[in-house]
């Protein structure tokens, strides 16, 4: 229909006509203006569990990284022997060199000082350390007074500390010098091809010492003789005194007395709440005999001011040391979480709540005098849970240095709720409740968490960000609205051993 | 939720009260900033820097007046801004393309506001300010002068022209009857 146009009243029908005009923004609009007033904080926790995790593991790096010791042995070794690298290629190095050689960490096995030609093998003796103090030298030009190594450089990948036991340079006598696995099943298999070069009298080195026939993974082979020689090793104090070793970590191995580990741990942490309305109330009422507020266009979230508040969780966990790189744990634990919401305090209204029961719709009417909205008072509730938790998972090694592991964790854990207060809202989303017999005593909650695992005072700790989910909701299904704990932690803990 | 208490809400900064007062006076608040704006996202972007600035300037209401007018005058003068700081004032008039571009003819069953606000945007931009600001914001010339930072002959002027173009305009739509142009309006359109 053409409207009847006057000049005279041409502003007032425009006027009119805009004033009748409507439109509606796009959601991303509202989304963009709640940010700008309230900023991103939904997820704070994570940043600040990130720049945690950084500051403690640059500092723990800072603080034990290189090991002091590693290259800090007393004697100098560096003039004393070089050690080849690979087994069964020898290159003659510094034939005629005086000057002194830096000592070479090697892999994989051995090394003795070695004479030009004999490579006697007595693999059933026990290690002997030779020492410059033990071997006598002189410069007499006779081989049997070569000066000698007093200290021996062990390889990287077997040999550390008193849980090595492979290698042994097990004796000198100027002519022969042997190193060599102590197994008497190495013998027919191993070749341990210790090379050396020594500098003999007129200061030149000797040559290289034979590989010898067979050669296999001596330091796999080593590995499984680790609990049997691991008293014979106690007895030989070098590894800690005058040996330089390789990477600390590698070589560790796993013996069936130390599989398992127990683990004491607590978690300082702030929980949110998630909220969604369970959908086939919203869309289709009808369907499920509820009216439970489908008429609000917006969601219950809107209508919630949360606020976190700092909660906690501590326990214990055996932990079995499946491989190096992955172990399972289990174990038990209490969690305390809780978190705010504001509120305003109102004269007593009338609040309904509808719960879909098995039995049919219940509904409840109440008088609360806890507004969501407005009230002559601000009021901030919370909201509290105290749980026991059965947690089992995995934690996995994803790298590790010289001093540091790193492992990333997942756990699924059985939850049961010993006690609980916390607010509901109503059907109309006006209205804060309480209605305890709604509350959903077993539960399931998922935590991912990443960790770095160091010694230090003799025991391993761990420490690291955590984010644990609550799977179902807190409330029975009878109540229309999921709400989801959401838990961002950092946990610390210690582990130790089980003899 | 009443005025009283959105308006209290969003002083105490309450996201509910927010979104509450957006919810009530966004749907007419993106059809001021449509009128002005050369598309619907810097519409939706206009309406954006003018709720922002109406929800941290609301301590500055003063209860003297009709709140939607309070919030309409932040938005209007937020879509000027915007205006001015992407030039658009300066943009060339076209005429030919505003009396022969087409206003989404082959949607028959729009409503006639909507018809209206439709042809107001097909107007140079010039020329769509002064008449939304004087038309139907009810701004005075001498206002719309110091605004847009021009001679409030200019504005008269550009009103007179505007407001022969859309009558042209809607008349070619068949929005309003067909009328015997008077001839200074005919002088002016030229």
């Amino acid at each position: 229909m053409n409207h009847p146009f006057d000049l005279d009243n041409f502003e007032s029908f425009l006027s009119e006509q805009a004033d009748q005009h409507r439109m509606y923004a796009s959601d991303s609009v509202w989304r963009r203006i709640q940010e700008s007033l309230h900023g991103k904080d939904r997820w704070p926790a994570l940043t600040f569990g990130a720049i945690l995790t950084t500051a403690v593991i640059a500092v723990v790096l800072t603080f034990t990284y290189p090991q002091k010791r590693l290259y800090n042995s007393p004697a100098d070794y560096s003039s004393l022997v070089h050690v080849h690298q690979s087994i069964g290629r020898v290159e003659p190095i510094a034939e005629n060199s005086n000057a002194s050689v830096p000592a070479k960490l090697v892999s994989p096995v051995v090394l003795a000082p070695v004479a030009e030609e004999t490579f006697s093998r007595d693999y059933k003796n026990e290690m002997a350390l030779i020492t410059g103090e033990s071997i006598g030298t002189d410069n007499s030009g006779n081989a049997e007074n070569n000066k000698v190594a007093d200290h021996a450089s062990l390889t990287n990948t077997t040999v550390r500390s008193e849980e090595t036991t492979g290698s042994i340079a097990e004796n000198y006598t100027g002519q022969s010098t042997e190193t060599a696995n102590t197994q008497n099943e190495l013998d027919n298999k191993v070749g341990i091809k210790a090379m050396a070069y020594l500098p003999n009298d007129n200061g030149s080195y000797l040559k290289k010492m034979e590989p010898a026939n067979n050669s296999i993974e001596a330091g796999a082979l080593m590995q499984s003789n680790l609990g049997t020689k691991q008293e014979a090793m106690s007895r030989n104090n070098f590894v800690n005194s005058t040996m330089a070793y390789g990477p600390s970590k590698a070589g560790k191995s796993i013996s069936g007395k130390n599989r398992w580990l127990l683990q004491l741990y607590a978690t300082p942490s702030i929980s949110y709440r998630y909220m969604l309305e369970d959908k086939k109330f919203i869309d289709n009422p009808s369907a499920v005999n509820g009216p439970l507020a489908p008429y609000l266009t917006n969601p219950a979230s809107d209508f919630v001011q949360h606020k976190p508040k700092l909660g906690l969780e501590i326990g214990t966990a055996f932990i079995y040391q499946l491989t190096d790189k992955f172990r399972l744990k289990t174990g038990l634990q209490a969690n305390y979480r809780q978190f705010g919401i504001q509120a305003y305090a109102t004269n007593a209204q009338r609040a309904m709540l509808t719960l879909n029961r098995e039995n049919g719709i219940d509904s409840i009417f109440r008088f609360s005098s806890l507004s969501t909205q407005s009230g002559y008072k601000t009021m901030n509730l919370s909201s509290n849970f105290l749980q026991l938790a059965v947690p089992v998972g995995f934690d996995m090694k994803i790298a590790d240095t010289r001093s540091v592991d790193f492992y990333v964790s997942a756990s699924g854990q059985f939850t049961y709720q010993i006690a609980s207060s916390y607010y509901i809202l109503s059907d109309d989303y006006k209205n804060y409740l309480k209605q305890p017999d709604i509350d959903r005593k077993f539960n399931i909650n998922t935590a991912v968490e990443a960790f770095a695992s160091f010694d230090a005072g003799g025991i391993t700790w761990q420490a690291g960000p955590q984010i644990r989910y609550q799977l179902l909701p807190g409330s029975k299904d009878a109540y229309p609205i999921r709400e989801h704990l959401i838990d961002y932690g950092f946990k610390i803990g210690v582990v130790k051993k089980l003899k | 939720m009443n005025e009283d208490l959105i308006i209290e809400g969003c002083l105490n900064n309450s996201p509910v009260a927010q979104r509450e007062l957006y919810n009530r006076y966004s749907p007419k608040m993106l059809s001021v900033c449509y009128r002005f704006a050369p598309s619907r996202e810097d519409a939706e972007d206009m309406l954006q820097e003018g709720m922002i600035k109406v929800f941290s300037q609301i301590h500055t209401f003063q209860n003297k007046g009709a709140f939607e007018g309070w919030i309409r005058r932040i938005i209007v003068h937020t879509c000027i801004n915007v205006l001015k700081r992407n030039k658009k004032f300066n943009d060339n008039v076209d005429m030919e393309y505003a009396m022969h571009a087409t206003v989404r003819e082959s949607i028959p069953s729009i409503m006639q506001a909507k018809q209206v606000v439709e042809c107001i945007r097909l107007l140079p931009v010039g020329y769509r300010t002064v008449l939304n600001l004087y038309a139907i914001e009810g701004y005075s010339h001498r206002e719309i002068a110091d605004i847009m930072d021009i001679e409030e002959s200019t504005s008269r002027s550009q009103y007179t022209r505007a407001k022969a173009m859309l009558e042209q305009i809607l008349v070619k739509r068949r929005i309003i009857d067909k009328k015997e142009p008077k001839p200074e309006l005919v002088v002016a359109a030229i």
